[in-house]
């Protein structure tokens, strides 16, 4: 019971500390949202000291923000149902999670100048039907996935008649669907379909081309309360221009690789 | 390792390819690590509103009773994932807390609205763990001491309790075997723990089945021994009972 009670006292300082807390270090930290499961944009991966670390094209783009305003940046992980809900309850400054705009996103929050452009939606299929999908009529009466809440589903329902839409809420589980023949095919952002192409053999991209790119943006909270945009869209003028954005990608890619081994 | 090349030219979808292992093991024995504190901890802090809720449900007013009864309902009949938006979006928007990591993996900011739900809806399956181990307790016992001049208070605390732990502790660490499970509802809400560690590793190197194997492996070595334990200790418990 003494134990018990102590416990409970711990917590209730620990819930007392939270408020002296936040106060001081919002104006030094940049809180950057983002859902971590999504090579090569954002991802985990062991460092040479074995540490668990947030790695990315993202990830990389948010540092150079953070750096150009002199402050640190701190990453939140979330999934990607979550980072919008997030963001407007505010914890977090800015959301990049290779985040296209779109009319229902711009409700709920602001967005910085596109900072990257990835290749257009792929359709991944298996590798020993790859001749049976050559156009968008191909799938139709078939199951194709894709992710909830993202561009890539609403284009199964506009772009490929009479396909049925599975949607799941991760990438890994629709490559499992995929790979067990539970659904027909799936639909990715370029970089990552042809990221699992490469690293699984049985996978292949469907020779069909399927909507166009879209870039990618910085979210920040409706109305910029904080004032962050000008400095976001400054850093990621220069990155565009200088060409650093490509050197990011490339260490990106790079890392991708080497997690898989 | 040695061990690392049975799983070479497996494809990477398959269940058993576990090539990523020597590389991403620390996500799996951090995750293991966090789970227990998380379920322990939960268990732990519940047994004391349980208790009041179980006492609460066996009390002579009417409306203590309802009001306990309600608060068990709700927990026992709504999802526990529910549960876990609403306390982590609702109660823990109002009660920040600061981003403090302990131990080196353990973000205090998430970890702590985490055995908060666990701990509450625990609670209710406790509350009605103690208050069927108070039943079972001859009810000759709480006359008897009665009749000595205990107070109602005093014989539920010196007399019945005492007995009624004997029912309670084997199902309350089955309680706990089932929270090291439903812990894992946790990681939706990116709390490290193990499955969370294996969700993390199976996009991190594009192999989407093999680590959730792996976890699934963890749980049965941890959860399978400690139900036999439980078991054990229950037949130990049962020999002083009389036929």
């Amino acid at each position: 019971m003494k134990k018990a009670t102590a416990i409970v006292l711990a917590l209730l300082m620990v819930l007392s500390l939270a408020a002296c807390g936040s106060a001081s270090s919002e104006s030094k930290t940049l809180v950057m949202a983002t859902s971590a499961d999504y090579p090569p944009y954002e991802f985990i991966i062991l460092n040479d000291k074995n540490e668990q670390q947030y790695v990315g094209i993202d990830i990389s783009v948010s540092e150079a923000i953070a750096a150009d305003m002199g402050k640190e940046l701190q990453v939140v992980n979330m999934d990607f149902d979550s980072l919008m809900a997030g963001l407007q309850k505010g914890d977090a400054d800015m959301v990049l999670a290779a985040i296209e705009i779109t009319e229902e996103r711009l409700e709920a929050a602001d967005f910085s100048d596109p900072y990257y452009t990835d290749l257009p939606p792929m359709i991944l299929i298996k590798a020993d039907k790859a001749a049976e999908y050559t156009s968008l009529e191909a799938f139709s009466g078939k199951s194709v996935g894709a992710q909830t809440g993202t561009t890539k589903a609403d284009l199964v329902t506009s772009d490929m008649p009479g396909a049925n839409l599975v949607g799941l809420t991760s990438v890994n589980d629709l490559v499992n669907q995929l790979v067990y023949d539970k659904v027909d095919a799936i639909v990715l952002d370029g970089a990552v379909a042809t990221q699992y192409a490469k690293s699984n053999s049985d996978l292949v991209v469907a020779d069909v081309a399927l909507g166009e790119a879209y870039p990618y943006c910085v979210a920040v909270q409706k109305g910029d309360p904080k004032g962050l945009l000008p400095s976001i869209n400054e850093t990621i003028a220069k990155l565009v221009a200088d060409g650093t954005i490509e050197q990011y990608i490339a260490d990106a890619e790079a890392l991708s690789d080497q997690a898989i081994e | 390792m040695w061990w690392s090349n049975l799983f070479a030219g497996m494809s990477p979808a398959n269940f058993f390819n576990f090539s990523f292992l020597p590389k991403y093991l620390s996500f799996f024995v951090q995750g293991l690590e966090y789970t227990l504190l998380l379920s322990v901890i939960s268990v732990g802090l519940a047994v004391i509103p349980a208790l009041a809720l179980a006492l609460m449900r066996l009390s002579r007013s009417r409306i203590v009773r309802n009001l306990s009864g309600a608060y068990i309902a709700v927990f026992r009949s709504t999802p526990m994932m529910v549960q876990l938006y609403i306390i982590f979006y609702g109660l823990f928007s109002v009660i920040r807390i600061p981003s403090v990591v302990i131990l080196g993996f353990i973000d205090l900011s998430r970890f702590i609205p985490g055995v908060v739900a666990l701990a509450l809806n625990s609670s209710a399956y406790v509350a009605e763990i103690i208050r069927a181990g108070i039943l079972a307790v001859d009810g000759g016992q709480n006359e008897a001491a009665r009749s000595l001049g205990l107070s109602s208070w005093q014989s539920m605390k010196l007399v019945v309790l005492p007995q009624a732990i004997k029912n309670i502790l084997p199902a309350l660490a089955n309680e706990l075997v089932t929270m090291v499970k439903e812990s894992s509802i946790c990681s939706v809400l990116g709390m490290t723990e193990l499955i969370w560690g294996a969700k993390t590793v199976a996009t991190t190197t594009y192999k989407t089945l093999s680590p959730y194997v792996l976890a699934a492996l963890v749980y049965f070595v941890i959860n399978y021994p400690a139900s036999k334990a439980i078991e054990a200790i229950e037949r130990r418990m049962r020999r002083g009972d009389r036929i």
